[in-house]
């Protein structure tokens, strides 16, 4: 608790930071946005007129901090090309979004910790040597790549995905699954190797500690050794790396969306560059940046809970 | 009992000479060779892309569309008849060219910072986290396509683009190392003896911290070519008709079913490329880490 | 128990020609050469030897505990209360690890695991060997901690090892050993990394624990003063080889071997005047990847001559009257020298 306290304003100093980061980032892009919303060809007069309504003519920091206000309650304004409040466009592709992240991870995990433990464990043997190089070839894959790959052997070869579209899980749980696994898949392969290479050399790291020797000069088997007295050690790290890969998962998730044609959030953000959307590309930034610092935060939160070398000296 | 001779000092362009001589005359494995030999093709073609015997990558002759390989030209044409194998060539320029650039202003602008933050600390440092901090908040992609919607997508402008996202990461290894090597003897020695800040920086600091960032380097390249083929396959890369590695695998897309070597091509190419980079700058480093506590 | 009744027991571990080569970076590293010895119940053998003498590899090779890459060759038979265990699986091996030989290490600070409490380390062979179910498992491990001498113990049982002192985590590594009351206690420098103070403390703790339990005990140390009350035999290892072994008054009062004879020189004792300068023994220890013909101590002793430069001296009975034949199972004094140390040394030993 007294953790939290302590750290409490470092986060709300970076997200803070975080906002006006972004509201300049975003505000500073070429294109007057009510020449954007009119069009070319619109009377001067109009133009200013809608500035005037938009309240663009104030200092950059009123605005900032009317802006900052605003989405504190919740409001993330209104897009001037769609009409939609911005939140509820956020809100209604998000889980699609969440969906696709959290079995992009799930999967890389389930896959990438028995890997790791058995490379770890046979470290040096022709296995392990196959297993870190099929690891360190998926590295040099990008996502889109690996998805067009996917596409071409399950979807369009052999037929048992398909390659684009989206069907929520409450309307068909089955169809979803169907859609959202290449996608998934796409993301989980790049995660994989990185989890893997990872865990491996931390796991090798504690297998050579001294405990790791008397847990096996009192007879315990080998796999009750891996599990119970050398993964716990080594998976602190990998937690944390888990959460600062966070923004490259949201990042493949652009990709993977707009590839794949799915209704999340990251393709709402895509579309809405390219169509100069200022108000809606700030809104989607801004609860971004924001999610990934506060889950980075609680990531570090759990790490001092699981360690207990920090939770009791702390 | 015989005397204890006394260790033989090498200069330090004596000691790289031998680390050189380490590095090519031990065996780096047939894997090493065969990769910086990729890397050297792919070099040459975007070099010399210009002046090669090839067909015009930007003409289209829809009469060749979607031909495979050795039906005609080398690897076939894509959706608009335009030769694949020149695009390759031309498109390689593109990614090496951002590849170099980016990285080496990422190592520099980073490198600087880190070195002096890691040097100085204090108020900077703090300051200098802080806004690392903030930056890295962001996914990449997310501040890259808002940096090149207000830079351009000019070469120069994506490169300098990716190369801003590089500076967070540089800017933490050599903070990291700098801080390492401030720690040690030969730096206490050297302000002992008078030396002013800068000869310290300059001859203490900076060959120590260098080596590692060097090494990064092309793994760094790497991930440079991935993030700028990402831009392509959204479009957001250098604009046509200069064909780029990314722009041919999103238009491949569209024909997977049909014509699957429009996208396999180049993917090949760019995964053979990213792997090579990865794998020597994986053996180097892991190479001269050990040399390193020689310097 | 009397020396007579010492010879009495059973055979507990019977070493023969244990050879151990090692895989490394410069080559085969021949780090245990030929090894012999035997331990009955009760008894506390000793053994002694600079770093680099193999005692710790040879040690840990008892349980095919080395990791299994870094073995290169493993030769020798070993011989646990009747049964012969060198060429035992893994799997057979982890039910005697534990049970019927317990290890103790160097190290309190690294031994113990940082992410698990007492209770589940203490806990852990109580429940794989002998089938105890937790809760009892854990009654047993606060009884365990009681024994060893840790205060408070029904508390500290489920703490975890960072908030116990460096004398207390030994004494739950202790603890963990004598869990299945073992026949056999291999200690491997179990006080090297302790304060003076404690170290007392743990090795008259050991001694108390074996005399309750008639458990052998093999003492691994590079401290002479540590073995010379403690032990009832002493092994001298030197580059790997058993150059001397002696009931521990005989090594202390007629060693034989010059390096014996030099490791005593060495000790500083109370009784010299002040500033007397302090005997080391001239050379370094030998590198173990190629090693030379001929006796490994001949380029640091004071007595050697030509034949021990060519020839390995081979394992031979101190006492002339014995027959020559050495039966190698035997604990009596042998040594391994072309030319014994003979004169008796004046003064005792710590």
């Amino acid at each position: 608790m007294m953790m939290l306290l302590r750290k409490l304003p470092w986060l709300i100093g970076t997200l803070l930071a975080v906002s006006f980061f972004t509201f300049m980032l975003v505000g500073l892009l070429p294109g007057d946005p009510a020449v954007l919303i009119l069009g070319a060809g619109v009377s001067p007069e109009a133009i200013v007129a809608l500035r005037l309504e938009m309240g663009l003519d104030r200092p950059l920091l009123i605005r900032y901090l009317d802006w900052l206000g605003s989405a504190l309650t919740g409001d993330l304004g209104r897009s001037p090309m769609t009409g939609e409040l911005v939140m509820d466009a956020i809100l209604e592709r998000l889980p699609v979004t969440v969906q696709l992240g959290l079995m992009a991870i799930v999967i890389a995990l389930v896959m990438a910790i028995p890997l790791a433990m058995v490379s770890a464990s046979f470290a040096g043997s022709k296995l392990d040597r196959v297993i870190s190089g099929i690891g360190f070839a998926l590295m040099s894959v990008p996502g889109f790549m690996m998805a067009i790959f996917l596409i071409l052997i399950f979807a369009v070869t052999l037929g048992w995905f398909p390659a684009t579209g989206w069907i929520p899980f409450l309307v068909s749980p089955l169809d979803n699954l169907r859609n959202a696994l290449l996608p998934a898949l796409s993301l989980a392969m790049i995660e994989l190797a990185l989890y893997m290479r990872l865990l491996r050399t931390d796991l090798i790291d504690t297998l050579q500690q001294d405990y790791i020797t008397l847990a096996r000069a009192k007879g315990m088997p080998s796999w009750r050794i891996l599990t119970r007295h050398a993964l716990r050690p080594s998976s602190f790290s990998l937690l944390t790396v888990v959460g600062l890969q966070l923004g490259g998962v949201i990042s493949g998730a652009i990709i993977v969306e707009e590839i794949f044609a799915l209704p999340g959030v990251g393709r709402l953000l895509y579309q809405s560059i390219l169509q100069r959307d200022l108000v809606m590309v700030q809104g989607i930034v801004l609860f971004i940046a924001t999610a990934y610092v506060l889950v980075n935060f609680i990531v570090d939160l759990c790490y001092s809970l699981l360690d207990p070398r920090v939770r009791y000296a702390g | 009992m015989p005397a204890k001779k006394a260790p033989k000092i090498e200069s330090r362009a004596q000691n790289f000479a031998r680390a050189l001589q380490q590095v090519f005359g031990r065996g780096f494995g047939p894997g090493f060779w065969l990769a910086v030999f990729w890397l050297l093709i792919v070099a040459f073609c975007a070099m010399f892309a210009d002046w090669l015997p090839l067909r015009d990558p930007v003409d289209p002759v829809i009469a060749n569309r979607l031909n495979g390989p050795l039906s005609g030209s080398l690897l076939g044409a894509d959706g608009l008849g335009r030769d694949i194998f020149s695009r390759l060539v031309h498109g390689a320029r593109v990614s090496v060219v951002i590849g170099l650039t980016a990285v080496s202003i990422g190592m520099i602008v980073g490198g600087a910072l880190g070195i002096i933050a890691g040097y100085f600390r204090g108020h900077f440092e703090r300051a200098l986290m802080a806004v690392l901090d903030v930056i890295l908040a962001f996914p990449w992609l997310v501040l890259l396509l808002a940096l090149v919607a207000f830079i351009g997508q000019s070469l120069f402008a994506i490169s300098v683009a990716i190369g801003f996202l590089w500076i967070p990461a540089y800017a933490r290894v050599a903070r990291a190392n700098t801080l390492s090597v401030v720690q040690r003897e030969y730096v206490l020695a050297a302000k002992a003896m008078g030396a002013s800040t800068s000869r310290i920086l300059v001859r203490e600091v900076l060959p120590n911290v260098i080596f590692p960032l060097l090494a990064y380097g092309l793994v760094a390249m790497g991930l440079v070519i991935i993030v700028e083929s990402a831009l392509a396959f959204l479009g957001l890369s250098v604009e046509a008709p200069q064909p780029t590695w990314g722009g041919m695998i999103s238009e491949g897309k569209r024909h997977l079913a049909t014509a699957v070597h429009v996208a396999l091509i180049p993917s090949i190419t760019m995964f053979l490329t990213v792997l090579s980079l990865n794998f020597v700058g994986d053996r180097l480093r892991s190479h001269f880490d050990v040399k390193e506590s020689n310097l | 128990m009397t020396p007579a009744e010492l010879e009495e027991q059973p055979l507990l571990l019977d070493v023969r020609n244990l050879t151990i080569r090692l895989n490394s970076a410069a080559g085969l590293v021949h780090a245990v050469e030929d090894v012999s010895f035997v331990l009955r119940e009760g008894q506390t053998l000793g053994i002694v030897g600079e770093s680099g003498s193999g005692k710790s590899v040879m040690a840990r090779s008892l349980l095919n505990l080395l990791p299994r890459r870094s073995v290169a060759q493993r030769q020798g038979s070993v011989v646990l209360s009747g049964r012969e265990i060198s060429a035992l699986s893994e799997r057979d091996l982890q039910k005697l690890r534990g049970a019927q030989v317990a290890m103790i290490f160097q190290d309190p600070m690294t031994a113990l695991n940082p992410v698990l409490t007492i209770c589940v380390q203490v806990s852990e062979p109580l429940q794989q060997h002998l089938g105890l179910s937790k809760p009892a498992a854990r009654q047993r491990a606060i009884e365990l901690l009681d024994a060893v001498g840790i205060p408070d113990a029904a508390s500290r049982v489920d703490q975890y090892p960072h908030q116990l002192s460096g004398g207390m985590r030994q004494r739950v590594v202790i603890a963990i050993a004598l869990a299945c009351d073992p026949a056999l206690l291999i200690a491997d420098e179990p006080t090297t990394a302790l304060d003076v103070t404690v170290q007392k403390q743990i090795l008259d703790l050991l001694s108390r624990l074996q005399t309750q339990r008639r458990m052998g005990m093999l003492l691994i140390t590079h401290d002479l003063g540590v073995v010379a009350s403690r032990a009832d035999y002493i092994a001298v290892m030197y580059a790997g080889r058993l150059v001397e072994l002696a009931p521990a008054t005989t090594l202390f009062s007629a060693m034989r071997h010059p390096y014996t004879e030099a490791l005593f020189n060495s000790i500083p004792r109370i009784t010299d005047p002040a500033h007397t300068r302090l005997q080391a023994i001239p050379g370094r220890p030998p590198q173990l990847h190629n090693p030379a013909p001929g006796c490994a101590f001949a380029p640091r002793c004071q007595y050697a001559q030509q034949r021990c430069h060519r020839e390995t001296p081979p394992v031979v009975p101190s006492e002339p009257s014995v027959s020559s034949v050495v039966p190698v199972g035997q604990t009596q004094h042998v040594h391994a020298c072309f030319f014994p140390v003979t004169r008796p040394i004046t003064g005792g030993a710590n």
